[in-house]
């Protein structure tokens, strides 16, 4: 019992010290949510901004970063590192993303930032892939990182995110993350 | 533009009625019990339906919901409609009028009160309110006569229309203007995706007289839009909305001016449910249209099958009017009772 108690608040530990950084790992989708629709949102939709300010350190100096970028992250065939970084750059001027994921390596998220690749592990956040933009705004809502891996959605997505925005009077990825809802989960049957 | 809007009338109409545009979800309205009172047994014929409604009796807590106008071939579902409101001494909505502001020869699409003498609401949507001012807003309900103005809001009918209209920074700002400046009473109705209690909270503060549920559970905008649009892209969210019992219970939580129930309203038990839960009236409007079918003579008999269902219901509870009904027991069920836990929904303000 002591062991896990150490084991355990080590791990509340490590949280807190890596808050602001994004710690993810791959788990089956199993909290769903329902967005409370706003009948009057005070925003127009073209002013929406699906942009999420990420801070997280760099390197061994440990400095301090951050970058503006699509909450989406696509998950590619190939491992996203040095190796292939002009990859990742190509693909970051054509679809605008930053984050990126190996279908071979799920622990580790790659983030392109100023033409270098940053390596964060993935701990206890989960990674959900989106099929649409509500399941990319249901998986920012719960702290989660919305991926997909086809290349020809990513527009959609995002476009679709925007409404799920507009609809819940949510002018940021930030009032999106505090948006009401309801845990279905919890609901009984 | 012009034509647009008057062409876009007439798809609506075709578009409800051929295509299954109900949504999937329900009203919610299953998840609350009635308590019978405790009084002797009521008959049927001893039951009296009739009620207020703007501070005028009419005979029944129902009325004709907003619907259509604007494009000739709409004149005649309107009239149809208004000899049945006649008929009964029930309400009527008018579809939105802004065919008319922009093309006046469009006007008497909308003029019912030249041969009925009912009680009728203007209606315009809350994204034109930016482009007319209040002078323009009164006249236009002067010209048709009408009692009050309902302003539409449809933010998700607007997603989903392939010429929406997104731009809704300033809408609330505009209803409040407009409830400062016209003589008309003003009523915020959603179209079919209901209303929450943090919005409630915020028409609470202004001069707007009374709100309209407009929930899901009944006709879905977001579907018949999405027949009009050749790309699937907003497919996603088409069981997007609250539920009308469930909008119903948050706007009673924190208004405390005039609530109607409008959306998937079907049956004399939603009726009685949503008068107990505390509707001032409730909003019928997909069955109408479908009755119209048969003229005005299949709304008058729809509606007297209603009015039938609706004492049916009334007399198993003992109610032998509305007053008794608005001050019956219920009970909210799950899962929706857990739903308004989570909402933090205090149940003890409805009534």
């Amino acid at each position: 019992m002591q062991k896990n108690t150490r084991l355990n608040s080590g791990h509340l530990r490590q949280n807190r010290e890596s808050n602001k950084l994004i710690n993810l790992l791959i788990m089956h989708m199993n909290s769903d949510i329902k967005f409370i629709h706003c009948a009057i949102p005070n925003i127009n939709f073209n002013d929406i901004s699906i942009l999420q300010k990420m801070t997280f350190y760099a390197g061994n100096s440990q400095k301090r970063v951050s970058i503006n970028c699509s909450p989406l992250a696509l998950q590619v065939s190939f491992n996203p590192d040095l190796d292939n970084r002009l990859k990742l750059i190509k693909l970051k001027k054509t679809t605008g993303i930053s984050l990126f994921l190996s279908s071979k390596n799920t622990k580790i998220l790659f983030i392109l930032h100023k033409n270098n690749i940053i390596k964060k592990r993935l701990n206890s956040l989960s990674i959900i892939k989106s099929e649409d933009g509500l399941d990319a705004a249901k998986a920012i809502r719960l702290k989660q990182l919305p991926f997909l891996n086809d290349i020809n959605k990513i527009n959609l997505i995002e476009k679709q995110l925007k409404v799920v925005m507009f609809l819940t009077n949510s002018k940021n990825i930030t009032q999106l993350a505090r948006a009401p809802i309801i845990h279905l989960n919890n609901l009984t049957k | 533009m012009k034509n647009q809007t008057s062409s876009r009338k007439l798809e609506h109409i075709n578009l409800s009625l051929n295509n299954n545009v109900q949504f999937k979800i329900s009203n919610q309205f299953e998840n609350i019990s009635l308590l019978p009172k405790n009084s002797k047994t009521i008959v049927q014929s001893e039951v009296d339906i009739s009620t207020l409604f703007l501070g005028r009796k009419v005979g029944a807590p129902i009325f004709i919901s907003a619907m259509t106008g604007g494009h000739e071939k709409t004149f005649q579902i309107n009239k149809n409609l208004a000899e049945a409101a006649d008929e009964f001494n029930i309400p009527m909505g008018l579809g939105s009028q802004r065919a008319m502001i922009e093309n006046s020869n469009l006007a008497y699409t909308y003029d019912v009160k030249k041969y009925y003498d009912i009680i009728l609401l203007g209606n315009i949507g809350i994204a034109q309110l930016a482009n007319y001012k209040s002078s323009q807003i009164e006249r236009m309900l002067d010209e048709v006569h009408a009692d009050a103005l309902c302003v539409h809001t449809n933010p998700a009918q607007e997603i989903a229309q392939p010429e929406g209209n997104l731009g809704f920074k300033n809408a609330f700002a505009n209803l409040k203007s407009l409830a400062d400046a016209i003589d008309y009473k003003v009523i915020l109705k959603e179209v079919g995706n209901g209303i929450s209690k943090e919005v409630a909270e915020k028409v609470n503060r202004t001069k707007v007289y009374g709100i309209d549920t407009g929930g899901a559970g009944g006709t879905n905008w977001i579907a018949i839009e999405l027949f009009r649009n050749y790309s699937h892209d907003m497919d996603f969210i088409k069981e997007w909305g609250i539920p009308t019992a469930q909008s119903l219970i948050e706007i009673k939580s924190v208004f405390k001016r005039s609530v109607t129930a409008t959306g998937g309203i079907r049956t004399g038990s939603d009726v009685v449910k949503a008068i107990s839960l505390g509707a001032e009236s409730c909003g019928i409007a997909m069955p109408m249209l479908k009755a119209n079918k048969h003229g005005s003579n299949g709304i008058k008999h729809y509606i007297a099958r209603l009015i039938d269902d609706i004492k049916h219901e009334m007399s198993l509870l003992n109610c032998a009017s509305i007053e008794e009904l608005k001050s019956l027991k219920f009970t909210i069920n799950a899962p929706l009772s857990d739903v308004l836990k989570q909402r933090n929904i205090d149940l003890n303000h409805l009534r």
